[in-house]
């Protein structure tokens, strides 16, 4: 395990900013405590000195040696010095063995070292005063206590600091340990993807975190690509076997051609049919990707479906009449919707161009528009042989021919166009039953809004 | 001699325009780049321009533009790789004619340049189409052959008008639909047959000399000499 990668962790680095941030205020905290307390020690302490100097100063200078050692032999805790000096400095008596050259001899308090005689030398607050006899009086009063507070202080600091930053990072490197395994999870499952098994998904914890919106996001991407391959591959597949066929044939005829050496018109024309559709096959697989790259609904527009409904029923008349079927149509007045027209057009066209090709001879093709649970919808009804439920999804692929439909002409390609256009729209299509027959509906809902709704991250 | 020039940077489809359109007896001048095709098109010594949408420095669009604002009305076939409808509607915009979309059937190319030549021809409007005995009443809205009342469709008037205006060529199914039903997809099954099919069983009854031909591979034609 490598603590350069828990380190880089958002959780290890949160944690860590806290315990820094913690620590500061703490610092800050006892620093203030101690401030406030060295103030009140001393000023409590030069209270007491001042006391003492209007004492001492109202002495009579004969009297003070005497005054002084009463005072040292009261001063049970040792914490009072005395000194009295001369005008040259030589001690004359008290427990301090010399004035310190850096406490001036101004009657005021300072913070000094003082040396006694008896103990080491010490922190204290002192003041010397010029007496008019011309000697100095040397007053103090021990604050070691305070040094020792700040020195407890300065331990608190320094201990209580690094405590909580090393907790901080050791508390971090456990949080980090969690999603850290739940990213090794995903790189060993998008390893898999990535070595062509793109049917593994990320692991989701439930724990609705961070991690797991990514990971939905990403499941949800997953689930597109995969859809993606899958149709790629259909198409490659199934280019391949249908058109095996018609170049076969192709080829038979050409080769024949040149076998007759001079090839009768007939023959000629023959190939060229042939050839124009196998190009509307590509065509219409170029038409399906040309749909799907489409500015999104760039061009939409207000649209009556009737319209376009009763112009593709116009169109395709003529043909059922050919075969005696009955096409009919049936409109309920509605509101226009926004949409491609031209497109809409071209996918009715050719969902009524299935429905005319597989219902047999004598058969009906009804059209019909209503208003259905949120908005139009359109369906077209035909009583052809119907395609089985299970074969539903894979025939809305390209290229797809039902098990039925073997012996009609036609491509597969219709449906994908019709689906290309639907998703375009964002409506729904769905093949179903009607009868023996097929019925397929066109949802001309606005559907991005439900879906996002049924199905939030 | 009609004269047609066509820009096109691509040899191979150049040759090929050039190959169909000798046969159908233009005389056909190639410009292989933006810059010459339009110093060329500005002279206007041509029936119609065969223009390709995608070329380097100076494309087509900018080439169309330029001709209508010297004035020059010279029919243009733009052609180009872009099906895109939007790709379509911005070159008609610009001045185009017609769009074909690359790659296309050298035969479907002819029809729609003599169509276009056939366009510019006609400056007069007309108030009533004859072929032979066939006649269209273009304000009446009504169809006679032999003076006898035919009783068509909308669709199949409209049909029959454009087929009366370009009659004697060639229009294939992709032209018929665009120009009738107003679409630019390929409708894909035989269905612009069958509604030709009808047209034709109003139109050459039996025992009439019948206009409407079968041109094997390419379309349809509407002639009286065949």
């Amino acid at each position: 395990m490598n603590i350069a990668k828990f380190s880089g962790t958002t959780t290890f680095r949160l944690t860590l900013i806290y315990s820094i941030f913690f620590t500061v205020c703490v610092i800050m905290l006892m620093g203030f405590v101690y401030w406030k307390t060295a103030r009140e020690m001393t000023s409590r302490v030069d209270q007491i000195l001042i006391l003492e100097m209007r004492d001492f100063v109202g002495t009579r200078g004969d009297l003070l040696p005497a005054k002084i050692a009463e005072g040292i032999r009261r001063d049970q805790r040792h914490i009072y010095f005395y000194g009295l000096f001369s005008s040259d400095g030589s001690e004359l008596a008290g427990n301090v063995s010399g004035i310190p050259s850096d406490l001036p001899r101004n009657g005021r308090i300072y913070q000094t070292n003082l040396i006694s005689s008896s103990l080491p030398p010490l922190v204290a607050r002192a003041a010397v005063i010029r007496l008019d006899s011309g000697e100095y009086l040397l007053l103090g009063h021990d604050v070691q206590q305070l040094a020792e507070f700040r020195g407890i202080m300065k331990g608190a600091f320094f201990w209580g600091g690094s405590l909580t930053v090393a907790l901080g990072l050791a508390f971090g490197l456990v949080l980090s340990f969690r999603p850290l395994s739940r990213i090794e999870q995903i790189q060993r499952v998008c390893e898999l993807i990535m070595r062509g098994d793109i049917r593994q998904r990320l692991p989701i914890s439930g724990r609705r975190d961070e991690l797991d919106m990514l990971t939905a996001i990403v499941n949800k991407t997953l689930d597109e690509i995969e859809r993606l391959m899958s149709e790629v591959k259909s198409v490659c597949d199934n280019i391949a076997h249908d058109l095996r066929t018609p170049l076969t044939r192709l080829r038979a005829l050409i080769y024949r051609a040149q076998q007759q050496g001079d090839a009768p018109n007939a023959m000629l024309e023959q190939v060229i049919s042939d050839m124009d559709s196998l190009l509307l096959r590509f065509r219409a697989l170029l038409r399906i990707s040309e749909i799907e790259n489409k500015q999104r609904q760039a061009g939409f527009k207000a649209v009556h479906l009737s319209d376009i409904l009763e112009q593709a029923v116009a169109f395709f008349e003529p043909l059922a009449e050919d075969k005696s079927i009955d096409l009919s149509m049936s409109a309920e007045k509605l509101a226009p919707i926004q949409g491609d027209g031209e497109l809409l057009f071209e996918a009715i066209v050719n969902l009524l161009d299935n429905a005319v090709k597989f219902t047999p001879v004598g058969g009906k093709v009804e059209v019909r528009l209503s208003q259905g649970n949120g908005g139009a919808r359109v369906d077209i009804i035909d009583t052809g042989p119907g395609i089985a439920a299970n074969e539903r999804a894979a025939v809305l692929n390209r290229f797809y021919r039902g098990a039925n439909g073997q012996c009609v002409p036609g491509f597969g390609l219709g449906l994908g166009i019709v689906m290309a256009v639907v998703r375009l729209h964002d409506f729904e299509f769905e093949l179903g039953e009607a009868g023996s027959g097929t019925r397929a509906t066109i949802f001309c809902r606005p559907f991005t809004l439900h879906r996002f709704i049924e199905k939030p991250l | 001699m009609t004269r047609i020039l066509t820009i096109e940077d691509d040899e191979t489809t150049a040759r090929e325009i050039i190959a169909e359109l000798s046969g159908h007896g233009f005389e056909v001048e190639w410009a292989d780049n933006g810059m010459t095709g339009l110093a060329k098109a500005l002279s206007g010594n041509y029936d119609l321009i065969t223009l390709d949408r995608m070329l380097p420095a100076v494309d087509g669009l900018a080439i169309v533009t330029a001709m209508r604002r010297e004035n020059i009305d010279t029919p243009v076939l733009m052609i180009s790789a872009l099906s895109d409808v939007d790709e379509r509607v911005q070159g008609l915009r610009a001045g185009g004619d017609d769009y074909l979309v690359k790659p296309f059937a050298s035969d479907e190319m002819a029809a729609r340049v003599e169509v276009l030549l056939r366009r510019k021809e006609r400056q007069v409007p007309l108030t009533v189409l004859r072929i032979l005995d066939l006649e269209l009443d273009l304000v009446a809205r009504t169809v006679s052959r032999r003076k006898i009342q035919l009783d068509l469709l909308p669709m199949e008037f409209r049909l029959l008008e454009y087929m009366m205006r370009n009659s004697e060529q060639i229009l294939t199914r992709t032209m018929l639909f665009e120009s009738v039903w107003g679409y630019h997809f390929d409708p894909g099954t035989n269905i612009i047959d069958v509604h030709i099919g009808r047209l034709r069983r109003k139109v050459d009854s039996p025992g009439l000399p019948p206009l409407i031909h079968t041109v094997r591979g390419s379309g349809y034609i509407l002639s009286e000499h065949r």
